[in-house]
């Protein structure tokens, strides 16, 4: 029945997920989107310094509420970022993961974008939490996760 | 939940056919007081004159696992 909507690999990441659960004593977490829209995601990221001296994700791991394409695009990017140095995964964009999926239907697409937001925004948490310099660009997600969220005091105060 | 039982062989819907190409939950189950992440998490699931007792019990036995499933990925406390 849904056979041509999602690719194969969109459905064995939904079926199979990688790395699903919280870390114990994770470095940061990041949180997108939101129960109001049906798309929640949570990702926690453990941060280690590599032989080089550069900070990496050591292991990351998520927790989602949504559907088949937003627990599909959260365990692609746990793939894709784990062992990332940290300026790696900033460079990571939606179209890393939908090529990893090997496409997503377009009304889709914007699980792809809340992955890219869940990463940045425990990225940003981690910045914050070890007193690090705080690029614009990160700033500006974590300003649109935040505004994701009053969106969700708005719709639950009527 | 509607692509892990078509994976079992159980057909069912998230709603009506006629809202089926949005994103929005059903706006009847948020007016008679639903939490968005339930009305999010509705099944409409029909039965047809050829559904035997069997069938709605494999049915249950099935969504039970599904749920137990996907909640253990979620984010979300359930009671």
């Amino acid at each position: 029945m849904n056979k041509g909507f999602y690719s194969d690999k969109v459905i064995e990441h939904f079926r199979n997920p990688r790395n699903f659960g919280a870390i114990k004593n994770a470095s940061a977490e990041g949180v997108a989107g939101n129960i109001v829209c049906g798309d929640l995601m949570s990702l926690y990221i453990k941060v280690k310094k590599n032989k080089a001296g550069q900070e990496y994700i050591n292991d990351i791991r998520f927790k989602t509420f949504g559907c088949a394409a937003a627990i599909a695009t959260s365990s692609a990017i746990t793939d894709l970022a784990k062992g990332k140095t940290i300026r790696e995964a900033l460079h990571m964009d939606k179209k890393d993961i939908i090529d990893f999926l090997e496409g997503l239907p377009p009304i889709k697409i914007h699980c792809s974008l809340l992955a890219i937001d869940a990463l940045r925004e425990a990225i940003y948490q981690y910045f914050k939490k070890t007193k690090q310099t705080i690029p614009p660009e990160l700033s500006d997600v974590h300003k649109r996760v935040i505004e994701g969220k009053m969106h969700i005091s708005k719709h639950h105060s009527h | 939940m509607v692509l892990e039982l078509d994976y079992h062989g159980i057909a069912v819907s998230t709603g009506s056919a006629c809202s089926s190409r949005t994103l929005e939950p059903s706006h009847v189950l948020l007016a008679i007081g639903l939490s968005h992440e339930r009305a999010h998490g509705s099944l409409r699931i029909s039965l047809g004159r050829f559904t035997k007792e069997d069938d709605i019990k494999k049915t249950i036995i099935i969504l039970a696992k599904v749920v137990k499933k996907l909640r253990s990925i979620s984010p979300v406390p359930y009671e």
